[in-house]
């Protein structure tokens, strides 16, 4: 007698967290290959006799094969796109594809450094000029692995890799350096980690944390925290918190989300041995951040179906998890928060006290105008400061023969625009995404039986709309040049 | 017909967004304004022409487009507050800052202006038209054809455009063309003339660049 699998009504959390990895490893992956396809031509470009199969050649082939096993179910994933019931063995079968692919791509992005002709865009140096606007402290950045992207310690780096600690110091001297992933060298929606690492910056430089350590957390309450856990993780969980603040400070909710998206895509929780190099558990992180953010009076429900998704990714792998690994992680959750909840108010108080650009409600607002402008198309660099109608009003008013060229030009002066903030433009990329991508996924995988996948639509998306945040920030920076050349000295 | 000073801004505000002209950013309208065009910036993109590996450019090559950028050419891409200097008898891409989207009754065309022009700068050498229903950054030819090596900074008031309304409206727009191959770029585009289908159709094979 067969048994007749059960199926199962699609939970909308469930989907919503599904599309959320989906899209995630789609991009990963377009954005991988799209890098391997320009090294593959500049290999044939520039060594005519290297046209036989080469290193990129294999690593694109491997990436390939990895992504049509993922794709034998196309069929699935175009079924649940579309609201319609798997059994859990098809459920099953999706998410064991979605997570090979990830892997390799994961795997493969390790080998990107060895790769030539690349280096940090320009934009994400003016992104924290413009957030931070401290030109006391520069800090360069660097194309590393993902798995030591975002770090602020390239000394720490440099450790893991054996280098002398005489070499380090030569190597790290003029200036800070940020790590990026190689693989988000082109996206503008992931820099804002870079706004937390650029936090630690301030934080070593005006010692936050280090203060708020001596002053505020009593001993006991940091050797408890330390003996359950490790030695230093008290005072390290504090300065993540406050770079954490710093981020959310000058970027606003979208500070949290490359974090929440790249959490999510990873298979599974890191235990407490891996996680504990000084983050605070993620639900702690993003429950202080968004207490934060209200402080300011900024609202976060644009971005809360991404908290509840993350909310729910996480509670199912911490339920994956061994037993021990699990008690683990909990009782350093709670150590953390335990730890974190009577000091950030302090943190909250030093980092508001740092004299950076507020991200207000106001900034939400214009970045939910921009992401209509970004979805037409177009760059989202900048503003009138008058409304079309009383442009054309002014126009309207003025006759030839009857005007001075003064009063043409006043008119005239309600076209001039204002440049946005960075943190506008990365904030609107960011709602942009979270509201694009579902369709995208629809034109990626169309039908229901899932022939005919297009994933070089995904690839073009994304690469269309990297492009545009690119030139937005590249507008808003040479905009921002121009008028202190017109401004008068 | 030639749009006036007047009939530009109008355009810029139209209600209508089937007539409406976008041009973004506009930073100085009092600077940027002509009686019958607008002028326009320079990006911080470049694409330098190379011919140290190359004997000739044969117009009827067939390799991957892509292939011709990186052997014909090294793109720069500058910080707003850096220079890029143009030396005598070079030439090189360059872009608009500007973002341009023209509706399907307008087209237009890209000059240069005639104060670099006295001192050797040439802006846009053979393709300054620009179809109704582009959208994207205008990509231009830039050459120095004076004596003395001419220092360039992003931002720097490049050219100027003049817009033309058309006595009807397009029937296939720019945007709709079949083969467009510069829509909605936002950095400097290259020669795609290798996606044409004389050239992609064709047999014939560069004897010195196999």
């Amino acid at each position: 007698m067969s048994v007749t699998p059960e199926v199962r009504p699609v939970n909308a959390l469930e989907r919503r967290r599904f599309l959320y990895v989906l899209s995630e490893a789609l991009e990963k992956f377009s954005r991988l290959r799209q890098i391997l396809r320009r090294q593959q031509v500049f290999i044939r470009a520039e060594h005519a006799e290297g046209r036989s199969a080469t290193a990129v050649d294999k690593l694109i082939h491997y990436l390939e094969e990895h992504c049509q096993m993922f794709l034998g179910n196309s069929g699935r994933v175009a079924r649940l796109l579309r609201d319609e019931p798997l059994n859990e063995a098809e459920e099953r079968a999706v998410t064991h594809g979605l997570r090979i692919l990830i892997v390799h791509t994961l795997q493969i992005h390790e080998l990107l450094l060895l790769l030539p002709r690349e280096a940090a865009k320009p934009q994400a140096s003016f992104l924290l000029q413009d957030c931070f606007g401290r030109k006391d402290l520069q800090a360069s950045i660097v194309l590393t692995n993902l798995f030591s992207a975002y770090e602020y310690r390239f000394e720490d780096i440099l450790e893991k890799v054996n280098v002398e600690q005489e070499e380090r110091m030569a190597l790290t001297q003029g200036g800070n350096v940020l790590c990026q992933a190689f693989g988000d060298k082109d996206n503008p929606l992931a820099w804002a980690v870079l706004a937390h690492e650029y936090g630690h910056v301030l934080d070593d430089h005006d010692a936050i944390s280090k203060k708020i350590l001596q002053k505020e957390a009593t001993p006991g309450q940091v050797d408890d925290v330390t003996r359950k856990v490790e030695p230093d993780f008290g005072a390290a969980v504090i300065a993540e918190t406050v770079a954490d603040f710093i981020a959310a400070h000058v970027l606003g909710p979208a500070s949290l989300m490359p974090i929440l998206f790249v959490e999510m895509m990873q298979p599974k929780l890191r235990g407490v041995r891996r996680i504990s190099a000084g983050h605070p558990p993620t639900p702690v992180r993003v429950q202080l951040v968004c207490e934060y953010l209200k402080q300011l009076g900024v609202t976060i429900s644009d971005f809360e179906p991404v908290f509840e998704a993350y909310k729910l990714d996480y509670q199912r792998k911490l339920k994956d998890m061994d037993k021990d690994q699990r008690d683990g992680l909990e009782a350093m959750e709670k150590e953390a928060e335990r730890l974190l909840s009577p000091l950030a108010k302090e943190i909250a108080r030093k980092v508001s006290s740092l004299g950076l650009r507020r991200f207000e409600e106001r900034d939400l607002r214009s970045a939910r105008t921009l992401q209509q402008t970004l979805a037409s198309k177009q760059p989202i660099s900048s503003r009138r400061s008058r409304s079309q109608e009383d442009i054309s009003a002014g126009l309207s008013s003025l006759k030839g023969g009857e005007v001075t060229p003064e009063q043409v030009y006043a008119v005239l002066a309600g076209l001039d625009e204002v440049p946005v903030p960075g943190s506008e433009i990365l904030s609107a990329g960011w709602l942009y995404r979270l509201s694009s991508f579902e369709d995208v996924l629809m034109k990626t995988f169309p039908g229901e039986t899932g022939q005919n996948v297009d994933l070089d639509a995904y690839g073009k998306y994304v690469e269309k709309t990297d492009g545009l945040l690119l030139k937005s920030l590249e507008l808003a920076d040479v905009h921002a040049e121009v008028l202190r050349r017109l401004s008068p000295a | 017909m030639l749009l006036s000073d007047i009939d530009i801004a109008k355009r810029l505000v139209d209600p209508d967004p089937h007539k409406r002209l976008v041009v973004t950013p506009i930073i100085s309208a009092k600077e940027q304004f002509g009686p019958s065009s607008l002028d326009v910036r320079l990006s911080t993109d470049f694409q330098r022409l190379e011919n140290m590996n190359r004997s000739h450019i044969d117009l009827n090559e067939r390799p991957a487009a892509d292939e011709k950028v990186y052997r014909e050419g090294k793109r720069i891409i500058l910080a707003a507050n850096e220079s890029f200097f143009l030396h005598p008898d070079e030439f090189v891409l360059a872009s608009t800052l500007e973002f341009f989207r023209l509706p399907g009754d307008l087209a237009g065309r890209i000059e240069g202006r005639s104060s670099w022009g006295r001192q050797g700068l040439l802006v846009h050498a053979t393709a300054g038209f620009v179809d109704p229903g582009f959208a994207g950054v205008l990509t231009f030819e830039l050459s120095n054809a004076g004596r003395l090596p001419i220092k360039l900074t992003p931002g720097l008031r490049i050219g100027q455009v003049c817009f033309f309304q058309m006595l009807t409206r397009s029937l296939v727009p720019y945007y709709a063309k079949h083969g467009a191959k510069y829509f909605e770029a936002t950095t400097v585009e290259t020669s795609k003339a290798a996606y044409d289908p004389e050239i992609t159709k064709g047999s014939h094979q560069d004897q010195n660049n196999p």
